[in-house]
């Protein structure tokens, strides 16, 4: 039987430095990995231990894969310290990801804070790849302070890329030189200019800023069930056993990452 | 060791949902055996039982 413990070896092929605290791996399985946008993938560093990460790029790419990670902890300081040509393991992808056939047809609402941006990005390459299966596409992203920002030089790029896409940032306080909007990624939610009956409004970032943008969904008219959430809490087996990741009787593991809040309303202090 | 749940009160909160709710809704049983290990060795003198009859009286109230 294959064990599902076992890790695909593969190659960092090289680092991208995104913000002082962020950077994307670029990752080469020695064989390919078939993921959908919002799947998770657990990374092993040898002899340092395994964390779970949500590939940004895109998910029509199988050979290789981009991960964006932010500096927070045990296994990705280790990760940061990391050159091009260290060998790292992969186990995955699992959860269900991203609700694509739901999206089709719709207005996509996404809406990114700090790294939350990274399996976003992944979401919005698959969505992009076929803009016209889709309404709209419109992106609204958030982080602390400009160069916090991810991903910086995609943005025109992504707004560029069909009439149906826009793509609007905020940073949390005023900086010197920055000209754009200022204000927390819930002001970007004030009057908006979507067909909210027909649209679908998919979140990742904190539990704080995805409780906020949650709430402000709600009142500007999205239903439980137009919400999806990528939770993406520190999941560890990935199997639906070990009960880390639990959010009421759901696992984010097997049910998410990407929980339609529908589902989790009533859970009890849902957000942490 | 980093622990998913940092709080003793969201742990204990855990082992009763995981046992006597999460796994009920979705699996359609109660995963506890009944074996009264935990009875038997618990120091503090705490009965299962007896505080599932408690959150049973009390559902639904504030007071729990």
């Amino acid at each position: 039987m294959k064990n599902p413990y076992y890790p695909v070896e593969t190659v960092v092929e090289d680092v991208i430095v995104e913000t002082p605290t962020i950077k994307t791996f670029v990752l080469a399985p020695s064989r390919p990995i078939k993921f959908k946008a919002g799947q998770f993938m657990q990374l092993t560093v040898p002899g340092c231990g395994e964390a779970p990460f949500t590939p940004s790029s895109s998910p029509s790419v199988a050979e290789k894969m981009e991960i964006t990670i932010l500096r927070t902890g045990k296994v990705t300081e280790a990760l940061h310290e990391l050159k091009p040509g260290a060998e790292v393991g992969l186990r995955g992808p699992f959860g269900k990801g991203y609700p694509m056939e739901k999206l089709e047809g719709k207005e996509a609402l996404v809406v990114g804070g700090g790294v939350g941006l990274a399996p976003l990005r992944s979401l919005i390459y698959a969505l992009l790849e076929n803009p016209k299966k889709y309404k709209r596409v419109s992106i609204r992203y958030g982080a602390r302070a400009p160069e916090e920002l991810c991903f910086r030089r995609q943005y025109d790029g992504w707004s560029k890329a069909a009439p149906n896409v826009d793509f609007t940032n905020t940073i949390d306080v005023p900086a010197a030189g920055w000209t754009g909007r200022v204000g927390l990624v819930t002001t970007l939610l004030d009057g908006l200019d979507l067909d909210l009956d027909n649209s679908i409004a998919v979140s990742c970032g904190p539990e704080i800023m995805l409780k906020f943008v949650t709430l402000k969904l709600l009142e500007v008219g999205y239903k439980p069930p137009q919400i999806y959430l990528s939770m993406n809490r520190k999941m560890s087996c990935g199997m639906g056993k070990c009960g880390r990741c639990n959010v009421g009787h759901y696992y984010l593991c097997v049910d998410g990452p990407d929980m339609c809040y529908d589902k989790i309303k009533h859970v009890p202090n849902v957000f942490g | 060791m980093l622990n998913p749940r940092p709080r003793l009160t969201d742990r204990v909160k855990h082992r009763y949902y995981h046992k006597y709710d999460y796994l009920v809704q979705s699996h359609g049983a109660v995963f506890c055996t009944g074996c009264g290990r935990c009875i038997d060795t618990c120091s503090a003198g705490i009965d299962m039982r007896e505080s599932l009859r408690t959150i049973k009286e009390t559902a639904g109230s504030k007071k729990a």
